[in-house]
């Protein structure tokens, strides 16, 4: 299966709690199928570039209300020879994401985002998974519970 | 990557030059009912969850522990009736968040 990645450079996280409502744009980094689209993260790799020791409480969550009109950054493709990503990553919409009020935390990663890093990798077959359209079950965000200090993030996938 | 699971790498920031191990391996594993990824306790003495029907691991939330809802089957019925429910979340307990007749219809014994 075609593999992905989609990035986000020097993004400042704003802490946010369960049910955060349209978040800002740049504060969060997200991955959404379309309709027709399948999505497994095989990777997670954060990066701190705080300029002093800030603790980061990172998560990828689930949304109840996806974001409306979200800006496209076309995922890399990982295999030149691989078809264009039917799946999108994005940082910006006109209506932020709504992340879900259950304790949608699928991946915690908490670190020292002044040099530190932080990097998940999936055992096969225990991947994180997306599908489908709608809210919660096809978008999602990577973003901060806690911390705001400054980062980079990169997500590995493979679409089904 | 470690005994069949998943890999988390945590490295120090700048800040902490002190710390002699610079750099920590964890072991995780994700639940094949609700799909979070836990961070597996190396000096846990509990034994750990496992769903016999999925043959997999299954995370401490009391419904994951006792009931077999598939994650792989959620996923199933998400693309089936797309805008029907909440098929890939989970509660705080691991109960399913979609009517669940949506599931028994599929079930074929």
């Amino acid at each position: 299966m075609p593999m992905y990645s989609t990035g986000a450079r020097g993004w400042t996280p704003v802490a946010h709690a369960d049910a955060a409502a349209t978040l800002a744009s740049s504060s969060y980094h997200a991955l959404r199928t379309t309709t027709a689209s399948t999505l497994r993260i095989l990777e997670v790799f954060i990066g701190g570039e705080a300029s002093s020791s800030t603790v980061n409480r990172m998560a990828y969550r689930r949304l109840s209300t996806n974001a409306s009109t979200p800006t496209n950054v076309a995922p890399s493709k990982l295999n030149p020879l691989s078809a264009a990503a039917v799946s999108q990553g994005y940082v910006a919409a006109s209506t932020g994401p709504t992340i879900a009020s259950a304790p949608t935390d699928i991946l915690n990663l908490a670190f020292n985002a002044f040099g530190g890093i932080i990097r998940w990798v999936a055992a096969p077959n225990e991947e994180i998974w997306q599908t489908a359209g709608t809210a919660p079950n096809g978008e999602a965000v990577l973003d901060s519970i806690s911390g705001t200090g400054v980062v980079s993030t990169h997500m590995i996938f493979e679409e089904m | 990557m470690r005994g069949g699971k998943g890999y988390l790498m945590v490295s120090q920031g700048i800040d902490a030059p002190d710390i002699e191990v610079g750099t920590r391996e964890f072991n995780t594993a994700t639940c094949c009912h609700c799909n979070r990824v836990v961070v597996l306790n190396p000096e846990r003495k509990r034994a750990r969850g496992n769903c016999f029907k999925c043959n997999a691991y299954v995370c401490d939330h009391k419904v994951c522990m006792t009931e077999c809802n598939p994650f792989m089957q959620s996923i199933e019925l998400a693309q089936k009736y797309d805008g029907q429910g909440a098929f890939l979340l989970r509660g705080p307990n691991g109960e399913l968040l979609f009517d669940p007749a949506l599931r028994d219809k599929e079930r074929i014994f």
